[in-house]
């Protein structure tokens, strides 16, 4: 077949094929391509869009930065003071395992005539205390500043696990009123601070001897 | 003004124009430059063998550094004739229903201009005899007298060819006769050498209606025998060339003409031979060709012009194939009425013909196409849109139409969606950067205001706690110590405290009990209890009646106070005392912290 001699037919034909075949190249590596390039453009153009429907802008806050910083530095400063403050305050108590000042708790009960019938330590767990307030305690992340109420009662509110935990011991004396008096008296001159947080005093039974004064029994706990 | 004319793209502007007019071979290598026509290279050859003749000029051109291949070739063996035809050119036939009509009217017409390819014509045009010499020879091979009486008729001189008479009466030399026979076998096929009958390859454009015949139209055409074309091919082939075309040797001038609507009238003059052309109306009305070697160039062309009833108002235009045209033009002027001028007078004739030129012309479209036709190589093209060039092109127009608006609406698509994506990207942008400044205003200040809860939490906490140490546990020391001081002095004779503890009935978070029918919000925040014996019931009542006056400055409260007869000390009748000794609070303090 001589290629510069095609009749009719052949020469549709081959303008068929060519047609198909250039027009289906172009459509494959070009067209296709570009269309879903151009509509993936136009995809992202109408989300965009639609955030911008969908978006709202948050109103400005009515703080001022400045303010508050202000308020944050002047708050500091509080702190600093109260923290000075309760600096003092704390060197008033004695350590936690501070064994000279239950002597000078003995001693003061010597010097008050009080017989010590029993010294030991009050054991509280911050278990108790914990689940007694569980429902009240969720409010605060950390379980050991809780700062119990003032109806919660003194042991409580100075239990482990609270902000205001002291160690306590438990005193049981024998002694006359007036000794007791003095002994709980004699407590407030102690160079640390020990506090009478609960107490039950009850006369004994038998009477004393006619010119001596009633023995009485008492049952003191101490927040040292 | 045609489109060639203006963009000559896919044309090359070099050709090699060879003319040969049956006895030498000369070519020309002509460049267009603008509307001018230059003559680069030229080349001739006297050799009798066209074959040997074309290498020469071809090997001449290349050593003056033509590089080309495309040929062109003006030879006398075509046939440039009018013929009519009941075809009408709007209505064009299929090419080879034309082809046929055309040799039907051209076979006899080609077969009567070859045989003026003579042996002794081309001994005589050669000059290696003479006319009469040549008329010797015929009239002895028609058995007339021999004047020079140096053959017999015995020697059965009719049968014997005009080249071996002219040999044995001494005219010519077998060389001289041979140069001939090589010359001729280039001008026409010997019909004793082949062996069907040959075809002819033809060329044709339409002149127009011929004039009181209606449905008759005038064709000019040329025509060559189809052997004789394919051996120039084949020769120009062997020699790296591509033949194109061949045009007459006579009649190709016409194209020169500029101004083709008045009547004109070319005469063209070669040796031995003369040929005129009249054109009307840009077409050519008539053609006449005159060959006689004995008369003067001068003679032929008035034989030639008096073929034809000019009127002497219209141009004649001489083309001169002569060394010197001017003295030729200057006897017709004295002779003949008509102004007569030279068609071109730029060019060197010793280099260049005018024939030549016009085919260039031709060849280039340069010129009024239908002055002039050729014999194309390969035939005749068809009709535009017949070809299978134009289809392929509009095909290929029509691909890249159909490619240029889908790239063209991809363009505009994608130009619209970029610029409509840009906006609405700056738009977002805007916003975006808006909602992230305030958002980190927000977090900042957000920050800022947990730092100040958390600072103002921790503040109360420490204050609570500073409160605690400096306040409640003086005031638990100092009320330890006064409801001690508080039970001795009001403590009489008659009353005996059995005891005093803080165990017993607690303080809760209810709140306390309702007194008088009023609902009381305080809080029990201290409690103690106290249990005592007094004589009587006055003594015990009395008993609560000074305590409660003692405790009110302490802002303690007596609560559920019982009187009760019960036996004493010593088993005395007497009253037993129960009290509680109460701190309360108002509710709102009483909150985990």
């Amino acid at each position: 077949m001589n290629i510069l001699n095609l009749n009719q037919r052949e020469q549709i034909l081959s303008a068929l094929v060519i047609s198909i075949f250039v027009l289906g190249s172009y459509a494959i590596f070009r067209a296709i391509p570009e269309k879903n390039i151009i509509e993936s453009l136009q995809k992202s153009a109408s989300l965009t869009e639609k955030k911008l429907f969908s978006t709202t802008i948050p109103d400005e806050p009515l703080e001022n930065i400045d303010t508050l910083v202000e308020q944050l530095n002047d708050q500091e400063q509080a702190m600093a003071l109260i923290k000075s403050h309760a600096e003092e305050v704390q060197k008033s108590l004695a350590s936690f395992d501070s064994q000279e000042l239950k002597v000078r708790i003995s001693q003061l009960a010597r010097d008050s005539n009080i017989r010590i019938k029993a010294n030991e330590t009050l054991k509280t767990t911050a278990q108790k205390i914990i689940k007694s307030k569980t429902q009240k305690s969720k409010q605060t992340d950390a379980v050991n500043s809780v700062i119990l109420p003032e109806s919660s009662g003194w042991i409580a509110r100075m239990s482990p696990g609270t902000m205001l935990h002291r160690p306590m011991q438990r005193i049981e004396l024998a002694g006359s009123y007036q000794s007791l008096r003095q002994f709980i008296h004699g407590l407030e001159d102690l160079p640390w601070q020990v506090t009478v947080i609960k107490f039950q005093i009850e006369k004994i039974p038998s009477a004393a001897p006619t010119g001596y004064p009633q023995s009485l029994h008492s049952i003191l706990v101490l927040a040292l | 003004m045609k489109l060639n004319n203006i963009f000559p793209f896919g044309q090359s502007s070099q050709i090699l124009v060879c003319e040969t007019d049956g006895f030498s071979l000369r070519g020309a290598v002509l460049n267009r430059s603008g509307k001018q026509v230059k003559v680069l290279q030229t080349a001739q050859s006297q050799l009798s063998d066209m074959d040997e003749a074309v290498k020469e000029v071809i090997n001449q051109l290349k050593m003056d550094g033509w590089n080309g291949n495309r040929v062109i070739l003006l030879s006398p063996a075509v046939l440039s004739t009018l013929v009519e035809l009941p075809v009408d050119p709007q209505k064009s036939r299929p090419i080879s229903q034309m082809q046929e009509l055309i040799r039907w009217e051209v076979e006899p017409l080609l077969m009567q201009h070859n045989t003026r390819w003579t042996v002794d014509y081309l001994l005589v045009g050669c000059g290696y005899m003479t006319v009469e010499q040549a008329q010797t020879v015929i009239d002895m091979q028609q058995g007339k007298p021999n004047p020079t009486g140096m053959l017999d008729l015995t020697d059965n001189i009719s049968s014997r060819s005009f080249g071996d008479l002219a040999i044995e009466l001494g005219y010519i030399r077998q060389s001289q006769l041979n140069a001939c026979l090589a010359r001729l076998e280039w001008l026409k096929i010997n019909s004793e050498l082949t062996d069907s009958d040959s075809i002819i390859d033809c060329g044709w454009t339409d002149q127009g209606e011929v004039a009181d015949v209606p449905g008759m139209y005038s064709w000019l055409v040329s025509c060559l025998d189809q052997t004789l074309l394919e051996r120039w091919i084949e020769t120009f082939h062997n020699h790296g060339m591509k033949l194109q075309a061949v045009y007459p040797l006579t009649g190709s001038s016409s194209t020169l003409i500029n101004n083709t609507t008045d009547a004109n009238v070319i005469i063209e003059s070669h040796k031995g031979m003369s040929f005129i052309t009249q054109i009307k109306d840009e077409k050519v009305v008539f053609q006449h060709q005159y060959d006689n070697l004995e008369k003067s160039a001068l003679d032929c062309c008035l034989e030639s012009f008096h073929a034809l009833n000019i009127k002497p108002s219209e141009a004649v235009f001489l083309a001169s194939w002569h060394e010197d045209t001017q003295p030729l033009i200057d006897e017709l002027q004295q002779t003949i009425t008509n102004n007569i001028s030279s068609l071109s007078s730029i060019y060197n004739m010793n280099d260049v013909s005018l024939g030549m030129i016009g085919t260039f012309h031709h060849a280039l479209k340069l010129s009024n196409e239908s002055l002039c036709v050729e014999v194309r190589v390969g035939g005749p093209l068809p009709p535009l849109w017949q070809r299978q060039s134009t289809r392929s092109m509009v095909l290929l127009l029509v691909l890249l139409s159909l490619i240029g608006t889908t790239e063209l609406s991809f363009l505009i698509w994608k130009h619209h969606v970029v610029s409509e994506k840009t906006v609405l990207d700056e738009q977002w942008a805007t916003i975006d950067d808006a909602s992230k400044r305030i958002q980190s205003q927000i977090t900042q200040v957000n920050k800022r205001k947990d730092l100040l809860a958390q600072q103002q939490q921790d503040q109360i906490r420490l204050q609570t706690l500073l409160d605690f140490y400096s306040n409640d546990i003086p005031e638990r020391v100092d009320l330890v110590q006064g409801i001690l001081g508080i039970l001795q002095d009001v403590v009489t004779d008659e009353i005996v405290i059995e005891s005093v503890d803080e165990s017993g009935k607690r303080a809760t978070f209810k709140a306390a009990l309702k007194t008088l029918g009023r609902s009381d919000k305080r809080i029990e925040i201290e409690n103690f209890n106290l249990e005592a014996w007094a004589l009587s019931e006055a003594s015990a009542q009395n008993f609560i009646q000074d305590l409660k006056q003692a405790i009110t400055p302490w802002n303690l409260e007596i609560r559920e106070p019982q009187v009760m007869a019960r036996p004493g000390p010593l088993s005395l009748s007497g009253f037993t005392i129960a009290v509680r000794i109460v701190k309360l609070l108002p509710q709102s303090r009483a909150t985990i912290q």
